[in-house]
């Protein structure tokens, strides 16, 4: 997708992208990368007010740094060294996430040659996000996929036994597991007949712990309003589980009390990440709306 | 007893609850690349994209927990960035000395130590005059240069640059006064002195009426605010909270800062800061320290974490799953914890049992 050379210059000039030698066709590959990544610029208006909503200045460092520009490295290295550690050790305390980011530099620096060409990670930043924010991003990426691979290997329950109630320690009556298995169902049912949206908030609060403040921001809303969101799904899913609960499993008023009296006292593992992903089923069943 | 508010706490417990069991699952085509994720987190998807992204996130487990992982990085990695930090607090100087200096008076005159509020309310107003008077200058530049498409991007800008400044500036008002409160504090008890908790406290009036609206769970907005009421509640309490997530023990070199689930510690005023693990992903919300050895820590999801070494936390037994806002402290052995509802449990044997005041 050739962009126009005038906004090319304007954007090279913008991102003091001269600052690191950057060849004007270098940067301009990467603006022609980055619009073919958004698939933007079916008109040229929406184009241009695509490519200059860019990070310019850090696609610029990128580009100079896939290109091996040595005052360029020593500034990224420089500027992005802290970040990166600190967000290591944000993600694990215990020190565990600084060889994920040092390892992040080899592939940065792109060590394995195609063709006679270094391959830099640099190539996947295309400057929707400053340079830190992607960062954060390839190294929460590699370290959630590093603990969702150690815990594969570790050794899983049986897969019959993954899903059921611990055995009592002590006998109890029966009646309660009983509620706690219908609960339980119908809870499932419940979120997965919420729409995407409250399920994502749903999954920020409670599956990620996020905060309100933090789950409002990604859902473009006032942590106020993530708050009464929040609260009306909870009363949404409660009044659908107690719809259930009478209607379709047929119980009266007092044993639903009790379903919900068997919560008060312990759940047993109920997995809401499980539970969310019932609607993922649901929701690929639906008309693609990625296409 | 099966009350409707109950139920509601059944529910959230029943959500919760989840937690506990990971769920294994690999990516898929659809997943976000990092890339997208961080385009989201910038701001830098709309439309079609982003509605896309959410929709997919909503129902994957392994893009939650890139998203969990995303969030629980933003506190961090935005503390430093000197030189643009100065440059966003550079407007908000006038108003700020303002503040500090109407704090100080506050403080340095003698008043009536029954109406602690005032000050805050003075600040505010201060701040608010300060504010109203910047849209009339932003006009005034318009009209001169005849640009009124430029201005108004550049106002929109500004408007857009003192929301986020907004919550730093109420950030900073809440240490501020904390900081007047850590005084007062000090001047009443001078040295470390321990003095008894009151035996039957009347939960304070602003937190009453939070334990009374509808989104009960919703943990405090401004820890720092959460911290400072507290402290002003609390007569006879030894543990300093104070503002911007900072834990100062008796000893103001000793202290502790928390952001998200990282704890720091400094032996030096805060000058410099050492990470130290604790073990727990949750977010912290609150702390005190009643010695400097010796500090409290609160956060969501009831985690509780003890310190007797400065340095080592462990765990500290809570009887419920909620979120946590604030902490009270006399030493080791002795705690109040408020629930994000408005409750207080108290311990008195280190966290072995706990009592419901």
């Amino acid at each position: 997708m050739p962009i126009d050379g005038k906004l090319v210059d304007r954007l090279y000039r913008q991102a003091s992208a001269e600052r690191w030698r950057v060849p004007v066709h270098r940067f301009a590959e990467a603006l022609e990368a980055s619009a073919g990544h958004e698939r933007a610029g079916a008109q040229s208006g929406e184009l241009e007010r695509y490519l200059t909503a860019l990070h310019l200045e850090d696609l610029a460092l990128a580009c100079a740094c896939a290109a091996g520009d040595e005052s360029a490295w020593e500034h990224f290295i420089l500027e992005q060294r802290p970040f990166l550690y600190r967000a290591a050790d944000a993600l694990d305390p215990g020190g565990g996430a600084r060889d994920l980011a040092d390892s992040l530099y080899a592939e940065l620096f792109g060590l394995r040659d195609r063709a006679g060409e270094r391959q830099s990670l640099f190539r996947y930043f295309h400057g929707r996000s400053s340079l830190t924010t992607w960062l954060r991003a390839v190294l929460a990426q590699r370290h959630v996929d590093r603990l969702r691979t150690n815990r594969r290997l570790e050794a899983l329950p049986d897969e019959d036994s993954s899903d059921a109630l611990p055995a009592p320690s002590s006998p109890v009556e029966p009646e309660r597991y009983r509620y706690l298995e219908l609960i339980r169902q119908t809870l499932e049912r419940a979120v997965a007949h919420l729409p995407p949206r409250d399920r994502l908030r749903l999954a920020c609060y409670y599956a990620q712990e996020l905060t309100l403040a933090e789950t409002g921001r990604l859902l473009g809303e006032h942590e106020a309003t993530s708050s009464r969101q929040l609260a009306r799904t909870r009363r949404a899913i409660r009044d659908d589980v107690e719809r259930q609960l009478r209607g379709e499993c047929g119980l009266t008023d007092a044993e639903v009390a009790q379903c919900f009296a068997s919560v008060s006292q312990d759940a047993g593992p109920l997995d809401l990440k499980q539970i969310l992903d019932v609607g993922s089923g649901r929701k690929e069943s639906a008309p693609d709306r990625s296409s | 007893m099966d009350t409707s508010r109950e139920r509601d706490q059944s529910i959230e417990r029943l959500l919760r609850q989840s937690l506990q069991t990971p769920r294994p699952d690999g990516a898929t085509d659809s997943c976000l690349d990092a890339e997208t994720l961080a385009a989201w987190i910038d701001g830098g998807l709309s439309g079609a994209a982003l509605e896309m992204a959410q929709t997919h996130v909503a129902d994957c487990a392994r893009c939650q927990s890139m998203v969990g992982a995303m969030a629980r990085t933003n506190a961090v990695v935005a503390q430093p960035e000197p030189e643009r930090g100065l440059r966003r607090w550079l407007p908000w100087l006038v108003p700020l000395t303002a503040a500090a200096a109407a704090v100080v008076l506050w403080v340095a005159v003698p008043g009536d130590l029954s109406t602690p509020q005032r000050p805050a309310e003075e600040v505010q107003t201060q701040t608010a005059k300060t504010n109203a008077q910047e849209p009339s200058l932003d006009n005034q530049g318009q009209g001169q240069t005849g640009r009124a498409e430029t201005g108004a991007a550049s106002s929109a800008d500004k408007k857009a640059e003192t929301q986020a400044i907004a919550p730093e500036l109420r950030k900073e008002v809440g240490r501020l006064e904390a900081d007047r409160l850590q005084r007062q504090d000090a001047a009443a008890a001078p040295a470390v002195t321990l003095r008894s908790a009151p035996a039957a406290a009347t939960p304070p009036a602003a937190v009453a009426a939070e334990a009374a609206a509808p989104a009960a769970a919703a943990p405090p907005a401004t820890p720092g605010a959460e911290g400072a009421r507290l402290a002003r509640s609390a007569n006879g309490v030894v543990g300093t909270i104070t503002g911007a997530n900072q834990i100062v023990s008796p000893n103001p070199s000793i202290r502790w800062r928390i952001a998200g689930s990282v704890v720091e510690h400094s032996t030096d005023g805060g000058s410099s800061w050492t990470a130290v693990p604790t073990g727990i992903a949750a977010e912290l919300t609150a702390g005190a320290a009643p010695s400097t050895l010796v500090c409290w820590l609160v956060g969501r999801g009831g985690v509780v974490l003890l310190t007797t070494d400065g340095r080592t936390w462990r765990r500290v037994a809570f009887p419920e799953i909620t979120d946590l806002s604030a902490v009270r402290a006399t030493d080791a052995r002795t705690a109040s914890v408020s629930t994000a509802d408005g409750r207080i449990l108290t311990t008195s044997d280190g966290g072995v049992t706990w009592e419901r005041r």
